[in-house]
């Protein structure tokens, strides 16, 4: 006898994730016949009136009321709910006679196309049928796969329609095409109307449909009654006092089709017109969509997503205005601990701040404080209510700022309640966000259970998302004016005493913190603290903060002295060389790369990594609350007499200048002498364009680089630009010194009249001043010229970011539906939702981004690890090792740890190891050879003072090694990526957030001037579109003698086309009586000084080879090797001269040598001045000739053409350009993204074996959901085509879990908790039965 | 607009005691260093200077003036030949190209040599100070070695005194002392 199933007991009732009761696992799309129609209907539709005339709702009309209720006032006759109750039910109308659906119409057509007119079955043969069908009720073929082989059908149905085996040819309406082919036979036009197609579908076999993909039964593509949808979600409103009422549009359009019916019905009756049916058919066209996509959507089934987890308390905190907190509120549950302040904040009511709004009884009834009487209410408060209370300090809230462009743009704070009308927040944190405090909107969101405030917290915490993932650098930093705070007080000459020193401490902290006042650095004649012992105090303000900050970064003032060629490293004169030992500030003056945002190895990275966030976080927090304080005091301000320039820059600026005039007025007279020597590539005018360019750009710079000299160390600009918090050395040139020149699409000024920029200027002149170059600065003041060419700059800048953020917005969007479901498994593969594989192991190693702490995505910075682990973990007399022994000991540790559970680490990273540790004992190999030590066997320490200096300067000690390898690896370990991370969406913001900041430079030189390579957006939009064609296709061939400029010259004329008419000395026609002709001389000093090879029998092959001119060898006659004789083909001689001057205007264009599709080619040389390298820069296309040319190392040779690499080279390669191109283009914008973005993407457009763009027919191609499709673009099409196939969608992705209310698969939805529900043994309180 | 964040240091300059303050902090708490905590210098009987010598001022600023209460000094010493790169604040200790000076480095303070406990106490003991015009606290944070001239290989020291940065270079033999993170107090007197 079974017993019923015992429930888990349990102290606390453990959270479930409520699924409902029943959870949707996949969806069927097809089509509704008219039958299902009708079943589901309540009601029949034929009355076109809506009102009788006592406005009530006719019966059988579009608004009966069996269909639900119109409008408040009224009550569904169905279910007898009430307009708020019940949702509708639909109805139906019958058509009088049957009606193609739009949606379907292109379906229809298919379907017609490939039966029998009369018979209605599929025009194949026998055999074919059968192979078909074997193909299309294969399992395995996915239904992507199908379509494509329906298509394939289709083309034979059309021979077969041709060579007309099967009588009587019949036409689908609008086949203009094959009402053309169908001349011959004039009967055979025959109109198909919806009647005789409906009765054709009816006749077709179940084994026909399945061949050519259909779902379901063909006449369901064929209305026959129409589905009435339900009142309530087209209301009816009453007007003009309750005599006239508005109707929803669909309820107009309903009401016009039946109208329309109903007169049809009437004449089919009595025998009417039939024409008027052709009309009819346009009517149904706005009724379908909306009919056909409403009963697809079941309407049930939408649940709220929560999920749980524990949390831990952030420091962040977001100021929320008392207005704002009254208004939301937080529900929370009256417990013991919890009445006495519930009861408080009831009595308070909804209008005194820490008060409440509503208080939920345990029987769900719902009291508003501001109807009843309160005292009574908090007195009769019980353990179990729910109060709606006000947020209070320390509730969790979700801040957020439009746009959302990637995660940490909305995060999760604490909350505290300040007065006045403004959020506020830390500082450090506008960069995630991308605020700034020039009337900047921002959301708050109040998560409403205990679980979600914990997931929150958890994931969306600001201290758990100080790092980006788009490349580990640090997001959440300091800005502004911390920056310039810090920047003055850790400054070389800054002195505080005692009380001084003491006051600033005290600004760290709100006096809730222990200072440990350390010896002052200068102890006579007067005690003295400097600031960087104030910064030191607030990196580890005492002794039992166990905090050991060990860095070294270079500042943006760090400068080697001019004739040294050593690295001063901290004796740098402008104390540009942070050092942090041991958390002491030993030298440095700290700035943006410090403190700022992104660094990978700046303070507060350093700290993330070394210590955990809260280490840096607490640490931001003290240098955020002395910033403030300290600046306020001290004072930071900026006035006309800091732009002031001095009298020196004045005569300077005046020098610079006039001398760049002169030698641009030079360039101009040279130019129009023609006595310009041309750069490589470029005709006269671009040389010219350049050289001038370049003039003015140096002025600017010599005017800027005096300008920054001259500047006082006090001037408040210099002091900003130097430490990073505002504004650059050009920006204040510009406002001192000279503005420059203005740049408009990266030229100079262009003309806007004829022939010139302004009619201030003489036509075409080309001077500076004419083409835009400001030599005036801001503080000067521009002259009327100068000053229009500065808006044209501006202008164009504008522009630039109104047309940029659409551009980018639909790019992001692209982006994240292609990657939003992939994720990262549980066996460290990366997966689509229907568990696809895209890559094996993430990122080809496995590692989180967001984690890296080396440059390019390394793991780990090894330099600094290192020097931490010197610095905190001291030799103490220790013996060091020698080279040998220290080897010995990274191997030992690397076999013991790939023996170990955790399956060891990548090669790669072993290699990293490896070689650092190779440069370690090189240093210390020099060490002992520059102290006259045995350099790899290491003595007794103590032995002799070189010994211990030795080991002082380079020395390892064993346990240092150990610490070192220990940290090494298991910091590895915690780097790698979680499972259920969603790692495409990451990707995708990734990738899509930095486009929104490349702004303008839309171009750039690859390597030689004159040779643009796009850049900017347009280029990745090329480079995910997977385009054809590409605006600046470049093939970068490396040459195998690659040091011999001789040989790229010849590689280069061997490639770059040129035609008969520039080698030819002449083409002349000869007139002889006997046989006129033409000659060709070929200019064989020219061919030979460009080493081009061409002899006259190549240019007969050229020639007979060329498309157009039709001639046979026996017509080009070879003389010497120079000459060549045509003669014209046609023997008619009334057309000879024709023909022969035909010909002589085409000779010239034929091709003679070089790659047709090659424009041009310029060498590019790169390396020393003794060392040249030299390689070859081809504008154009075919990758495969050029790498087939002799001379080109083909193995190194690249395309930027991503589809004709993969054409070319294959899909593997296409891969690997993908990420490089990518790559390349953001990081000539100063963007640097993790590769493992690229890679993921990478894999997604290459993973199917071809190269799908991320675009509407890509994505299609690589998803196989509908609904996700049709939440993307071309909505109703993808369902039409999914139900005229029946697919069955199933719920598993992204946008699918969404659409349906049910929680993704991704993240912490990739697991769920199970416990096992054993039958628990029953306590029994009797002996057991004796007979059982 | 940048007022002196300093009170005039006129009146005070003189003033050679430091003021009579108790030591803040009047529970015992662990040395501000607690780790890593700088190896004890073996024991000794005597006061023992990690270095003494007397220095001839060469140059001021030899990259140029950058800081205006702080130079460079550019010095070297007559009796081991060291050269010697060091940050001053000339505001309160002025010098001038051509000044002779003894400058000692030692570990403590303390005339009998206990070691420095970290902790700064400014009770009216006598102690090695007493003898100079200017003293500084810091640390040794890096020894390197310099061979680059091609002559006899030279050890360099480096150590910072809040920010006030020490370079010597000398022999070899001059080093042998030094440890790496130590405690130094460098102490002038113009001679």
């Amino acid at each position: 006898m079974a017993r019923p199933e015992e429930k888990l007991r349990c102290t606390k009732e453990p959270f479930i994730e409520d699924v409902g009761t029943r959870r949707i696992k996949s969806i069927r799309f097809s089509m509704f016949s008219g039958n299902e129609v009708r079943q589901s209907a309540e009601v029949q539709v034929w009355n076109s009136r809506i009102y009788n005339h006592e406005m009530k709702p006719v019966p059988n009309g579009l608004l009966d009321t069996r269909m639900g209720a119109a409008n408040k006032l009224g009550e569904c006759s169905t279910c007898h709910g009430s307009f708020a109750e019940c949702p509708g039910h639909f109805g139906y109308l019958k058509l009088a006679l049957p009606v193609f659906n739009v949606g379907f119409f292109n379906c229809i057509l298919d379907v017609l196309k490939c039966i029998c007119k009369s018979c209605s079955r599929v025009l194949l043969m026998e055999k074919d049928r059968l192979e078909f069908l074997k193909k299309m009720r294969n399992p395995k073929a996915d239904p992507l796969h199908k379509s494509v082989a329906k298509k394939g059908r289709a083309g034979l149905i059309i021979l077969h329609d041709c060579s007309k085996t099967l009588d009587g040819s019949t036409e689908e309406l609008r086949d203009a095409l094959s009402h053309k082919k169908e001349k011959l036979s004039i009967s055979a036009v025959r109109m198909l109307d919806p009647a005789i197609v409906l009765s054709l579908f009816k006749r077709m076999t179940d084994e026909d449909c399945e061949l050519l993909n259909l779902g379901d039964r063909p006449e369901k593509l064929i209305v026959t009654e129409i589905a009435v949808p339900p009142v309530p979600i087209r209301p009816s409103v009453f007007v003009a006092g309750g005599r006239m009422s508005n109707e929803d549009s669909i309820t107009v359009i309903l009401k016009s089709i039946a109208n329309t019916n109903s007169i049809l019905k009437e004449n089919l009756q009595t025998g009417g017109q039939f024409m008027k049916i052709a009309g009819n058919t346009f009517n149904f066209k706005l009724l379908n969509i909306s009919t056909v996509t409403h009963p697809l959507f079941p309407s049930h089934n939408i649940e709220a997503l929560f999920s749980d987890s524990k949390g831990r308390q952030a420091d962040f905190v977001v100021a929320i205005p008392i207005l704002m907190a009254r208004v939301l509120t937080y529900p929370e549950r009256v417990s013991y601990y919890n009445i006495e302040k519930l009861r408080q904040c009831i009595r308070n009511g909804p209008h005194k701040h820490p008060g409440a709004n509503f208080i939920i009884q345990p029987d769900g009834t719902k009291l508003h404080l501001k109807y009843c009487d309160r005292r009574i209410a908090a007195r009769d408060l019980k353990y179990g209510c729910v109060v709606e209370r006000h947020l209070e300090d320390g509730d969790i809230v979700l801040f957020n700022r439009q746009p959302s462009l990637h995660r940490m743009s909305i995060m999760s704070h604490r909350a505290r309640i300040m007065p006045w009308r403004t959020l506020r927040f830390n500082e450090s944190v506008c960069n995630p966000y991308n605020a700034d405090f020039d009337g900047d909107e921002m959301n708050l969101h109040v998560p409403q259970t205990e679980e979600a405030r914990t997931e929150a917290l958890m994931l969306m915490g600001v201290q758990n998302n100080l790092c980006t993932p788009k490349n580990g650098e640090i997001l959440v930093a300091s800005t502004q004016d911390f920056l310039t705070s810090s920047f003055l007080v850790t400054r070389k000459d800054n002195f505080y005493d005692r009380s001084s020193f003491s006051l600033l401490c005290s600004y760290l902290g709100d006096a809730m913190e222990n200072i440990d006042l350390p010896t002052p650095a200068l102890i006579k004649p007067i005690e003295l603290w400097t600031g960087k012992q104030l910064f030191s105090v607030l990196v580890r303000p005492n002794a039992c903060t166990k905090v050991f900050l060990n860095l070294t970064v270079k500042e943006k003032i760090y400068k080697t002295p001019k004739g040294s060629t050593l690295e001063p490293e901290a004796m740098c004169p402008n104390d540009g060389f942070v050092y942090f030992r041991n958390s002491e500030l030993l030298s440095g003056q700290v700035g943006k790369a410090t403190l700022g945002n992104g660094n990978k190895d700046g303070m507060f990275s350093t700290l993330v990594r070394d210590y955990n966030s809260h280490a840096a976080a607490s640490c931001m927090n003290r240098l955020a609350k002395f910033s403030a304080r300290f600046i306020g005091n001290h004072g930071f301000s900026i006035g006309v007499d800091d732009v002031q320039p001095g009298e020196h820059l004045n005569q300077e600026k005046k020098m610079k200048i006039d001398g760049g005039y002169k030698d641009c007025h030079d360039l101009i007279a040279s130019y129009s002498k023609g006595a310009l020597r041309l750069q490589p590539g470029c005709n006269a005018a671009q040389t010219l364009e350049q050289s001038i360019t370049r003039v003015l750009n140096e002025i600017r710079e010599e005017a800027g680089k005096v300008c920054m000299n001259t500047l006082h160390w006090r001037n408040s600009p210099l002091i900003m630009s130097q430490c990073g918090s505002k504004g650059s050395p050009i920006n204040i040139s510009q406002m001192v010194a000279c503005v420059g020149q203005q740049s408009v699409g990266g030229r100079r000024a262009p003309n806007g009249f004829i022939d010139r920029t302004l009619p201030h200027f003489p036509i075409n002149s080309k001077t500076p001043a004419a083409k835009g170059f400001v030599a005036n600065s801001f503080y000067t003041g521009l002259t009327a010229t100068e000053f229009f060419f500065h808006t044209m700059g501006g202008r164009e800048g504008l522009v630039d970011t109104a047309v940029k953020t659409a551009e980018t917005g639909y790019m992001s969007r692209r982006l994240m539906k292609g990657l939003e479901d992939l994720s990262v498994f549980y066996d460290q593969t990366v997966r689509n939702a229907s568990g696809g594989i895209v890559q094996f192991l993430y990122g080809d190693d496995g590692m989180d981004p967001a984690k890296m702490e080396g440059k390019d995505g390394k793991p780990l910075n090894l330099d600094q690890l290192f020097m931490k682990v010197m610095a905190t973990c001291p030799q103490r007399g220790q013996n060091t090792l020698s080279p040998g022994e220290i080897l010995q000991i990274l191997n030992d540790k690397l076999s013991e740890h790939d023996a170990s559970s955790d399956d060891g680490c990548s090669e790669k990273f072993k290699q990293l190891l490896t070689y650092f540790l190779e440069d370690r004992i090189k240093l210390l190999k020099s060490t002992r050879r520059a102290l006259l030590l045995d350099e790899d066997h290491v003595g007794e320490r103590h032995s002799s003072f070189e010994e211990s200096i030795a080991a002082n300067i380079s020395g390892i000690s064993v346990k240092q090694l150990q610490v070192f390898l220990d940290t090494c690896l298991s910091r590895y370990h915690l780097k790698k990526i979680e499972a259920g991370a969603s790692i495409g969406a990451i990707g995708a913001q990734s990738i899509g957030e930095p486009g929104t900041q490349m702004t303008l430079k839309t171009f750039h030189f690859a390597g030689v001037a004159s040779m643009n390579v796009t850049l900017g957006v347009p280029r990745i939009k090329e480079i995910i579109n997977a385009a054809k064609k590409i605006s600046t296709p470049i093939i970068t061939a490396e040459l195998l003698s690659e040091k011999d400029v001789l040989s790229a010259r010849i590689v280069k004329g061997s490639m770059e086309k040129a035609v008969l008419g520039e080698v030819a000395e002449a083409i002349k026609i000869v007139l002889k009586s006997s046989q006129p002709n033409l000659v060709v001389k070929l200019d064989m000093q020219r061919i030979e000084a460009l080493h081009m090879g061409i002899s006259a029998d190549s240019v007969q092959l050229s020639i007979l080879n060329h498309p157009k001119i039709k001639l046979k060898s026996e017509h080009v006659r070879v003389i010497d090797k120079s000459k060549l004789r045509i003669y014209p083909a046609g023997i008619d001689k009334s057309k000879l001269l024709y023909e022969l001057h035909h010909l002589k205007s085409m000779l010239p264009k034929v091709i003679v040598k070089g790659i047709p599709t090659v424009e041009r080619a310029v060498i590019s040389e790169t390396g020393e001045e003794n060392d040249k390298r030299y390689k070859l820069l081809v504008e154009g296309t075919n990758l495969l000739a050029v790498m087939g040319t002799p001379g080109v190392d083909a193995m190194k040779t690249k395309s930027n053409h991503i589809m004709e690499v993969n054409r070319t080279l294959g899909i593997e390669a296409a891969r690997r350009s993908i990420i490089d191109e990518i790559q390349y283009t953001m990081k000539s914008h100063g963007m640097n993204i993790d590769s493992r973005h690229m890679m993921l993407l990478a894999d997604l457009m290459t993973y199917k074996g071809e190269i799908l763009g991320i675009t509407r027919y890509g994505i299609a191609k690589m998803k196989s959901s509908v609904l996700m499709l049709a939440s993307f673009e071309k909505t109703a099409e993808h369902l039409f085509n999914a139900s005229y196939s029946g697919r069955e969608d199933q719920i598993e992705g992204v946008s699918e879990c969404i659409i349906m209310g049910i929680p993704m698969q991704l993240g912490t939805g990739i697991l769920k908790v199970r416990q096992r529900l054993d039958h628990l043994p029953e306590f029994k309180y009797q002996p057991d039965p004796i007979l059982a | 607009m940048w007022a002196p964040l300093l009170p005039p240091l006129s009146a005070t300059y003189t003033r050679t005691q430091p003021c009579k303050n108790p030591c803040q902090f009047s529970q015992p708490t662990p040395a501000f260093p607690s780790r890593p905590i700088t190896p004890p210098p073996p024991p000794r009987k005597m006061v023992e200077h990690l270095f003494e010598d007397i220095f001839t001022v060469t140059r001021l600023d030899p990259d140029g003036k950058k800081f205006d209460r702080v130079s460079r000094i550019e010095a070297r010493s007559e009796q081991f030949d060291m050269y010697m790169q060091l940050d001053v604040a000339t505001e309160v200790y002025p010098m001038r190209a051509g000044d002779r000076f003894t400058m000692v480095l030692a570990p403590t303070l303390n005339l009998d040599g206990t070691p420095d406990t970290g902790f700064y106490t400014q009770a009216g003991r006598k102690t090695l100070a007493d003898k100079f015009d200017y003293v500084m606290h810091g640390k040794l944070y890096k020894i390197s070695e310099d061979s680059s001239s091609g002559q006899a290989t030279k050890v360099e020291i480096y150590a910072s005194f809040g920010g006030l940065l020490m370079m010597l270079k000398g022999d070899p033999s001059s080093a042998a002392s030094f440890e790496l993170d130590q405690r130094l107090f460098l102490l002038i007197r113009k001679v």
